[in-house]
């Protein structure tokens, strides 16, 4: 009887806490919504709704249906050509993985504590650089005449071939920008996944005899599989959001020739006299919605291999 | 026989990471020889460093972005404090409390971590017009705290899942709000985990330049980056000024993720393991 009673009362003591909780929890994640909701929720919207219109961001505001749509998917090779222009950079962007995947590894294996950490502190500290200036240094090394790319090669007697000038190599020379690629993000999380292995399974592995290779192409590359599909997750929605770089070192040029599609959607939106908004937001959604796609796609597959 | 195959392995990698380390650090060497040098020096002795060193580049260089660093300096500090504010209290509530939605809630957050930010900058830019913040530094904070507080949210949370309920009953029951819980155990115990949020929200925002380039159309309200990128065009060739601009930037964030190592790769590994 006293039991029940007692119970009772805890009951009702826990319920008014819980509703008490309840109300706090909104209150405390209410600015993180607010937030989200002003300054990424609306955007889309307004991408939506904008994508129908011609709007020049100042009085020009007309509806004009799917006109936007049906101009971008059917009469516009410059936007499809910079579409197809991103499988070049797919394939760096698997290239500088493969190359970060290696040097972590390298860099874990090395015996000597204090000159790990060393590598370890090369790989990471350049990172928080600005990206600008990053890649400022890198279009001062290419310049030509005076830049290092180009000092090296007339040492040897070569003609500097101008590679960000030249709409053939354009691409290349930019992919290649930040060579050897490891420092990064992806640099912590691979090194830290390769600290993560359990020593003792290698150990013994190599007791009974396995080579090194075995060994990491066996057991480690298996036990990292998860971080490595990750990064390619992330590398590919980061691949069409990074015209960062391509709009500082050559802003799509020559002849357009490293226009990415990002870099199409900023131009039309500011790079000429007549800003086309409506036109940019239409190319925003499709991009958009390819991405999310692509990154559903990619998790699909990702779940399908776990499994 | 083996030893001695592992040992020649051993040098084999530790050249080919010393190879690796020299190509990573020469952009820098060559921005900090490059910026002791005046314009004849640059021509004549172009790979080494002059003595003595031009510190005028320097001095001119500090001239020309203080008025960008007061402004970056600005913009960052109240980046950081809103998105430390924000995710905090957010964090929290997902990890420690109980609410009607929470798990809808909590992939409503896991959506808008997915979506491309750099891809909705113009509509972005055009809700920033039409609420009157254009070419402000709010203009650039907010919608910042916005995109930059989803990844603090889940760190804090993953964070606060591996601290007891105890704690936070024992103060519930001591007749503690939830708020003298938030101010006297959530943020002393979250030490660790705000030092992260902090680095990572400071670097983040201190090194973005799509968005405030696209907002800050006055050249007195440009933050760093966006005035680096725009010695080029008004300086030309003179680069051992534009050296000395970059290394002013760039060497104290190095010097500063160097004696805060630790703290970032752990909130790193934090983020990464609750993939």
């Amino acid at each position: 009887m006293s039991k029940s009673v007692l119970s009772k009362t805890n009951k009702t003591h826990s319920s008014i806490l819980a509703k008490k909780q309840n109300l706090y929890a909104y209150l405390f994640i209410l600015p993180a919504f607010v937030f989200l909701f002003t300054f990424l929720f609306m955007p889309l919207t307004t991408a939506i709704i904008k994508s129908f219109y011609r709007y020049d961001g100042m009085a020009m505001n007309v509806f004009v249906g799917l006109k936007n749509y049906q101009k971008l998917f059917f009469d516009d090779p410059k936007f499809w050509n910079s579409m197809v222009r991103l499988l070049i950079y797919l394939v760096g962007m698997f290239v500088c993985l493969f190359v970060q995947v290696v040097t972590s590894k390298l860099v874990q294996s090395v015996a000597n504590q204090t000159l790990q950490k060393f590598f370890r502190a090369v790989f990471i500290v350049p990172m928080v650089v600005p990206s600008v200036v990053t890649l400022l240094m890198w279009k001062f090394i290419y310049y030509p005449d005076i830049g290092v790319i180009s000092r090296i090669l007339e040492s040897f007697g070569v003609n500097y071939p101008n590679f960000l000038g030249n709409p053939d190599t354009v691409n290349y020379a930019l992919i290649f920008v930040g060579f050897p690629w490891v420092a990064g993000t992806s640099f912590i999380i691979l090194y830290s996944a390769f600290q993560g292995v359990d020593k003792s399974v290698i150990e013994s592995a190599r007791v009974s005899g396995a080579t090194e290779a075995t060994i990491f192409f066996k057991i480690e590359l298996p036990i990292i599989m998860p971080q490595l599909k990750v990064l390619v997750v992330y590398g590919i929605i980061g691949l069409v959001q990074q015209y960062e770089k391509n709009l500082i070192m050559t802003n799509g040029g020559p002849n357009n020739a490293s226009l990415l599609p990002g870099l199409y959607m900023y131009n039309t939106a500011f790079g000429s006299s007549e800003p086309e908004f409506g036109y940019a937001c239409a190319i925003s959604v499709v991009l958009f919605v390819a991405t999310m796609a692509a990154s559903v796609f990619a998790m699909r597959f990702k779940e399908d291999k776990d499994a | 026989m083996r030893k001695k195959k592992i040992s020649v392995w051993r040098i084999i990698i530790i050249a080919i990471l010393v190879l690796m380390t020299a190509i990573t650090l020469f952009p820098f060497y060559l921005m900090l020889v490059t910026s002791t040098k005046d314009q004849i020096g640059f021509i004549t002795n172009f790979w080494g460093i002059q003595f003595p060193v031009y510190v005028d580049n320097y001095i001119k260089a500090w001239e020309v972005i203080h008025i960008y660093a007061i402004n970056s300096f600005k913009i960052t500090l109240l980046t950081v404090v809103g998105v430390v504010l924000v995710s905090v209290m957010a964090g929290y509530a997902f990890a420690k409390l109980r609410f009607v939605g929470r798990q809808f809630l909590f992939y409503l957050l896991m959506m808008f971590q997915m979506i491309p930010v750099a891809l909705i900058l113009i509509p972005m830019l055009i809700n920033i017009n039409s609420l009157g913040l254009n070419d402000t530094h709010s203009g650039v904070i907010l919608p910042q705290i916005a995109t930059g507080c989803i990844m603090p949210i889940m760190l804090a949370r993953s964070f606060f899942y591996g601290i007891p309920d105890s704690i936070f009953e024992s103060a519930r029951l001591d007749g503690s709000s939830e708020f003298g819980i938030i101010r006297y155990i959530v943020i002393p115990v979250s030490k660790p985990v705000l030092g992260s949020i902090c680095l990572f929200t400071f670097f983040g925002s201190f090194n973005s330049f799509m968005w405030p380039f696209i907002v800050l159309n006055t050249d007195e309200l440009r933050t760093i980056p966006i005035g680096l990128n725009r010695l080029i065009g008004q300086y030309g060739t003179d680069f051992g000024f534009q050296m000395a601009a970059y290394a002013i930037v760039s060497i104290p964030l190095m010097i500063l993720i160097m004696c805060t190592l630790r703290v970032y790769i752990e909130g790193m590994n934090l983020g990464a393991v609750k993939e």
